[in-house]
């Protein structure tokens, strides 16, 4: 059985302006101790997905209507809220993209780990505070002590970031989800950031889903990616597939559209026009509009997600 | 980190405020002042307040009875040590009734928002569209004057300006990045609400609160000085100036007495309040 398996999930807005399919039918598992990457534009539903996966969607105005989500093989979806709150940040935990605002400003950063401790375990005050201490430590902070009784404005991104990620891994989670972790900060804090949520999973064994647009990020630490766009998941591969051979036209666009140092144009390259607005999607395959391989099909049907070898699944009718 | 600096403890970073800032220290040692000497006046007092005696009514100040007397003859300064009993305790009891209440439905409705908010909302709105006073005077009148008629009807006539604070604070919050990972952390809605939002609308809150003191004083004052308060022969400061004002040009001393009370425990509130406000503002944080 796998940690967490996604089956067929749907999420839809329900907007003034109509309906919007922001997840459709996107399925994926994952096991314990692995991780795995979601990559794509703004607005293509990665963080839907996230958010769904922790039942933390804004209802109203979104909703999960379809497909199941299990975690250690309880269904997610079905939760009442006793057992959600019991998961959330005990058992999957989820740190987000800005680390100056995740945390609150009137208290100290070791109380505020104590206090997720303290949330889910019957620890005492002051061990709940040596088990922020060790955390801190943990996760690398030089003088745990002392950050410990620093409030979140005396500290630096990066070093509040790292604070943001012990708070999330204070329980022993078996998953963690990781919105953008390391878009709000320095190249360089950025790659401390990544180094060390991939010694976390190693030694700790936590399971990691990571949600990015930034490529590089993805190679550097997940075992499997999935390429989501327009709430369709459109190539699902292992890391080392996924940038050897890119089975979709978007895929392909995307890594085309990183720059290389090596690169003889000059120009950056791009994927031509644009993601359709929400609330009008295309008939048949979402991306027709921007692919260099349309065919009449394209325009007609949905394309199935195939097994196209090498582990990769892509839908896309030139493959299919 | 060797590059973190060192907090001040907050006790010493209210002394150093109150160092630098004359005028708020006076104000905050004011009200100190005033509420200690409204707690130990029964043991203080030179004269029996409620005694009467006609031989030395309508007196001016003099060595016996340095505010004077009364009509009935009882020591004015005695009764303003007394009357600042009811009147301070109405005027920060209410704001803290009022604000038990206002803050939670605020926090409530900003929180919750959509038909929650909207009937909180209303409730209170409705409740503003009435001058305070009225609302108090309508409140007293139905209840009977009593000194709990007086805390319930001026807390209820700042209840709405509670809920329009702690709403509006709260909304904002809302949207904060951490109150959506404590969300993802497992908290409930009421331990977020306690932990999350209540710190981190005090500051607001606390300034307010000493400024509606003030106001709660005022109002006090003049529902007493409707006879809607604390009931005769009880001295309060507005239902001393009501009786002083028989005889204003005979014998001004009881009106004017209570009147400077007023005068002074507003005036110290709204000082402290003004500091509070100053001190807790980030942008005139100097």
């Amino acid at each position: 059985m796998s940690l967490l398996e996604v089956d067929r999930l749907q999420v839809h807005l329900f907007t003034n302006r109509g309906l919007v399919r922001a997840v459709d039918g996107v399925s994926f598992s994952l096991e314990a101790g692995r991780s795995l990457g979601i990559v794509g534009e703004s607005g293509c539903g990665k963080t839907m997905t996230a958010l769904a996966l922790m039942r933390l969607i804004p209802t109203p105005p979104a909703q999960i209507v379809g497909g199941s989500i299990r975690f250690d093989g309880e269904d997610v979806v079905a939760m009442d809220d006793a057992r959600l709150r019991a998961l959330r940040g005990n058992q999957i935990a989820m740190i987000y993209q800005d680390p100056m605002t995740t945390l609150n400003p009137v208290f100290t950063v070791g109380e505020q780990i104590a206090e997720s401790v303290r949330l889910h375990r019957h620890d005492g005050r002051h061990a709940a505070f040596l088990r922020a201490v060790e955390m801190l430590k943990l996760v690398g902070i030089p003088d745990p002590d002392r950050v410990a009784r620093a409030y979140p404005h005396q500290l630096s991104g990066g070093m509040r970031q790292r604070a943001v990620i012990a708070m999330a891994l204070a329980c022993d989670p078996k998953l963690l989800i990781a919105d953008e972790p390391t878009t709000a900060l320095d190249v360089t804090i950025q790659a401390q950031i990544l180094e060390l949520l991939r010694r976390l999973r190693d030694d700790l064994g936590t399971g990691i889903i990571l949600i990015t647009h930034d490529l590089g990020v993805i190679a550097d630490l997940v075992d499997e990616v999935v390429v989501m766009y327009a709430g369709k998941l459109v190539e699902h591969a292992p890391v080392r597939q996924l940038f050897a051979a890119p089975q979709h036209p978007y895929t392909r666009g995307l890594l085309r559209s990183v720059p290389s140092l090596d690169m003889r144009e000059h120009r950056l390259r791009t994927i031509d026009g644009t993601v359709p607005p929400a609330h009008a999607m295309p008939e048949g395959c979402r991306f027709n509009p921007r692919c260099a391989l349309v065919m009449d099909v394209c325009r007609e049907k949905e394309p199935p997600l195939v097994d196209v070898g090498g582990g990769t699944r892509a839908a896309c009718w030139a493959l299919a | 980190m060797s590059d973190i600096a060192v907090t001040p403890s907050r006790q010493s970073a209210v002394l150093t405020y109150l160092a630098a800032n004359k005028l708020t220290a006076m104000g905050a040692a004011l009200c100190c002042l005033l509420i200690f000497v409204a707690l130990i006046s029964p043991w203080i007092v030179p004269h029996d307040p409620l005694e009467q005696s006609f031989a030395t009514a309508n007196e001016g100040p003099s060595d016996l009875h340095w505010f004077g007397t009364d009509a009935f003859g009882r020591d004015v300064f005695s009764r303003v040590l007394i009357g600042g009993r009811i009147s301070l305790s109405i005027g920060i009891c209410a704001p803290v009734l009022s604000a038990l209440f206002g803050v939670w439905a605020g926090m409530i409705a900003g929180y919750f928002g959509g038909w929650t908010d909207r009937m909180i909302s209303r409730f209170s709105d409705l409740l503003m569209s009435f001058p305070s006073l009225l609302l108090g005077v309508m409140i007293a009148a139905a209840l009977g004057p009593s000194f709990q008629t007086a805390v319930i009807a001026i807390a209820v006539a700042l209840f709405p300006r509670f809920v329009r604070l702690s709403r509006s604070a709260t909304q904002v919050l809302r949207r904060e990045p951490f109150v959506d990972a404590s969300i993802a952390a497992g908290r409930g809605t009421f331990s977020i609400m306690l932990r999350h939002v209540l710190p981190n609308i005090a500051g607001p809150l606390v300034v307010a609160l000493s400024l509606w003191v003030a106001t709660a004083i005022r109002l006090e004052a003049a529902l007493s000085f409707l006879g809607l308060g604390a009931q005769p022969p009880t001295p309060s400061w507005g239902n001393m100036i009501r009786d002083g004002m028989s005889d204003l040009v005979g014998d001004p001393w009881p009106a004017a007495f209570a009147g400077a009370a007023i005068t002074l425990a507003v005036l110290a509130f709204n000082m402290v309040g003004d500091a509070l406000r100053d001190m807790l503002d980030p942008e005139l944080d100097s």
